[in-house]
């Protein structure tokens, strides 16, 4: 059972991964693989977090754990945003003058 | 006159690029939807927000935040775009449909108030009262 009394554990990330975990797998989306293996990941990094608060109570005055638990909305989006980004860049590199990519 | 080169695949001319289907579609559909920095963008100013209460407060901390809004509105409106304009050209926006729209904005609401529900503390009262009315 989750003891959390003080309910300081923010549940909000981990609701969040599940949801892109949930529309990545749709079929009419078309997102890859990889794309869903980050989803999955990101659900279970928050999973881990909450739940490690939950078993060990003392690790919630730790400033990562603070950190992470407060600004896990946040984070998820930058973490989100720069997965796009770094995907997109790789799928379209930058773009060369004609006669330069010999 | 400029051309974009697939990695990884060398093409003799035009004609020859090898057409990768599934690269093009997620290509298309990262540029087309939500394009990644403005999520990000996004996620510092949550971030901003979120973290607030952990910093010390004072004189200092309403700068901070005007700062970050400051920042937020410049890099959305011109520096973003102007990166993804130099970056990968002009990109046709997907039409925005109701549904795009209302499906992310049901989803943030839905985790304000689920976020809000579980931080707020339980009405002990009305429980007790339960308990003892069955």
């Amino acid at each position: 059972m989750l003891s959390d009394p003080d309910h300081e554990i923010n549940l909000a990330p981990c609701l969040l991964w599940t949801f892109l975990s949930f529309t990545g797998l749709q079929p009419r989306r078309a997102v890859p693989r990889e794309e869903q293996r980050f989803y999955l990941c990101g659900l279970l990094l928050f999973a881990i977090v909450m739940l490690v608060a939950a078993w060990q109570p003392a690790i919630r005055k730790a400033g990562t754990w603070r950190v992470l638990n407060s600004g896990g909305i946040g984070l998820s989006f930058i973490a989100v945003g720069l997965y796009q980004h770094i995907t997109l860049s790789s799928l379209l590199p930058k773009r060369t003058a004609e006669g330069d990519d010999e | 006159m400029e051309r974009t080169r697939v990695s990884g695949e060398h093409c003799a001319s035009d004609n020859d690029v090898p057409v990768n289907r599934q690269r093009i579609a997620n290509a298309t559909r990262i540029l087309g939807g939500r394009q990644g920095l403005y999520s990000a963008l996004l996620g510092c100013l949550l971030l901003s927000t979120e973290l607030g209460p952990l910093w010390p407060r004072g004189w200092s901390h309403g700068l901070v935040d005007l700062v970050v809004l400051a920042v937020f509105v410049l890099a959305y409106n011109r520096w973003i775009p102007e990166y993804y304009e130099e970056r990968f050209g002009s990109v046709q926006k997907k039409e925005m449909t109701a549904k795009d729209l209302g499906i992310p904005l049901a989803v943030l609401l839905g985790l304000f108030f689920l976020s809000l529900w579980f931080s707020a503390p339980r009405n002990t009262t009305l429980i007790r009262f339960r308990v003892a009315s069955t």
